[in-house]
């Protein structure tokens, strides 16, 4: 190539020797079980960062929604104090405004629908108002009563394994079908919702069990296999997994060769 | 013991069928597109040391580099419906692949803000520009070798990834200045004077390996 040509002789020789001793550096190839790797993580279904990407988000996610909480609790009972404090009526009067308190509602409190679904109370429950001293502005009882222990329990609480639908599913499913936070996972906490109980062990995890019926158990999972690499992802990198309920690639290592095995 | 460092030639290698290995890039991603798996196979198979290396080099070290390069792969994958053959595959990989280590690197200068070290060096990558020279002693002859490599790959690893990633792709993976120029979406003029700067920042860090 002529450009390519012209190019080289315009380097100075300092330049060339720098050039020179990059071009003998030793070569990295990549590892024998590289194709494994790269397949086991499509065999997951996406690309790893891509759900790191959103393991971020949610991770934010951890901090924000319990201050958002935190916050909304200190507010209804701020307000609730003063609303029951029988020596102050002239500053309750004046500081339990209704639109006020309302601002400062996180919004599915504010909808009626969805505290009556996580309440399982009767919708019309919401719009009562309790007996208070007459003069006070009246507030609804969906406020007085600590919303936020409501809304606190379903994220909270998420539950970490459903029951079988036959088995009547998980009541807090049933009761939260709309608040559903799917937080990053441990390695370790994301094997056991496949029925695995692994714990890390050098540069690899070591399976201590496997439920018995467990889809795990169901794949040919048995104690004492190593796992080198979940979804393509080693102990190494701290990696954490969002659950899915979709087929979880695993790589095992059994004296120096390896398996793929999906379980799902 | 590592394991990635266990050199085992799996048998699958050399049994790839021959039409394969003489199929052009292109073809073998309009063979991917239709569905065959054996034709991906071929392209991780080309494409994974050149890969793994510069990777390797950019990130100066092994572990991070095997994920990425794997990550990179993936991506490819996923993305190969998107894959116009507007420019060689190579320059679409290795950018990529570029994409990524940057992207790497961004997130590891996050966590260290959060170091003690942080507080005093805040942009670690624009300070080392300034970094003094090495100037312990030479050690023995014998020595020189490995370490001379250990003190090239890091005297890379403090550059700017400007001028990190055209100086690796230029000297190390051999990539022509065009297809640099079109990785890293810049013009041929810039391109040429980012890795003779890379050189002569090379050269002040190194002196005495000269």
């Amino acid at each position: 190539m002529n450009t390519q040509r012209e190019i080289e002789t315009e380097m100075t020789q300092d330049e060339r020797e720098v050039s020179r001793l990059l071009g003998e550096l030793r070569r990295f190839d990549a590892p024998a079980n590289f194709e494994f790797g790269v397949k086991a993580r499509i065999a997951a279904g996406k690309p790893a960062t891509a759900a790191a990407a959103s393991g971020v988000w949610l991770g934010y996610m951890k901090f924000v929604v319990p201050a958002f909480l935190l916050a909304a609790l200190g507010g209804a009972m701020f307000f609730g104090g003063l609303a029951g404090d029988a020596d102050v009526p002239a500053i309750a009067e004046q500081r339990v405004n209704p639109e006020a308190v309302e601002e400062t509602l996180p919004e599915p409190v504010r909808d009626e629908a969805s505290v009556a679904a996580v309440t399982d109370e009767p919708a019309s429950a919401a719009t009562e108002t309790l007996p208070f001293r007459e003069g006070l502005t009246p507030i609804p009882a969906f406020i007085a009563t600590r919303p936020a222990e409501r809304v606190v329990r379903p994220i909270v609480d998420t539950p970490v394994t459903a029951m079988p639908e036959s088995a009547g599913g998980s009541v807090d499913r049933a009761l939260s079908p709309a608040i559903e936070v799917n937080l990053p996972l441990a390695p370790v906490d994301y094997l056991k919702k496949y029925g695995i109980d692994a714990a890390v062990d050098g540069e690899v995890w070591r399976v201590a069990s496997v439920a018995a019926g467990s889809p795990a158990a169901a794949a040919g999972l048995k104690s004492g296999d190593v796992i080198e690499s979940i979804g393509g992802r080693k102990p190494a990198t701290n990696p954490t997994f969002q659950h899915s309920s979709g087929p979880m690639a695993l790589v095992l290592r059994d004296e120096g060769s390896f398996r793929i095995i999906t379980i799902d | 013991m590592a394991f990635d460092k266990i050199h085992r030639r799996s048998a699958e290698v050399y049994e790839t069928p021959v039409p394969e290995k003489n199929l052009s890039d292109h073809e073998l991603i309009a063979a991917t597109k239709e569905g065959d798996e054996t034709a991906f196979a071929e392209i991780v198979n080309r494409y994974r040391n050149p890969i793994t290396n510069y990777l390797y080099r950019f990130l100066n070290d092994y572990e991070e580099a095997v994920d990425l390069a794997q990550e990179t792969f993936v991506r490819v994958y996923f993305a190969i419906e998107r894959y116009h053959t507007d420019y060689a595959f190579s320059t679409y990989i290795y950018r990529i692949a570029t994409n990524l280590a940057i992207s790497e690197v961004r997130k590891r200068k996050r966590r260290t803000l959060m170091s003690l070290t942080g507080l005093f060096q805040s942009d670690a990558d624009d300070n080392t520009e300034y970094q003094p020279p090495d100037t312990r002693s030479l050690p023995d002859a014998d020595l020189i070798d490995g370490e001379r490599d250990t003190v090239i790959a890091r005297a890379i690893g403090t550059l700017p990834p400007k001028y990190r990633v055209p100086i690796i792709l230029r000297d190390i993976e051999g990539r022509s200045y065009e297809e640099i120029a079109t990785i890293m979406e810049l013009g041929l003029g810039t391109t040429k004077s980012r890795i003779s700067r890379a050189r002569g920042l090379l050269r002040e860090k190194l002196k005495h390996y000269f």
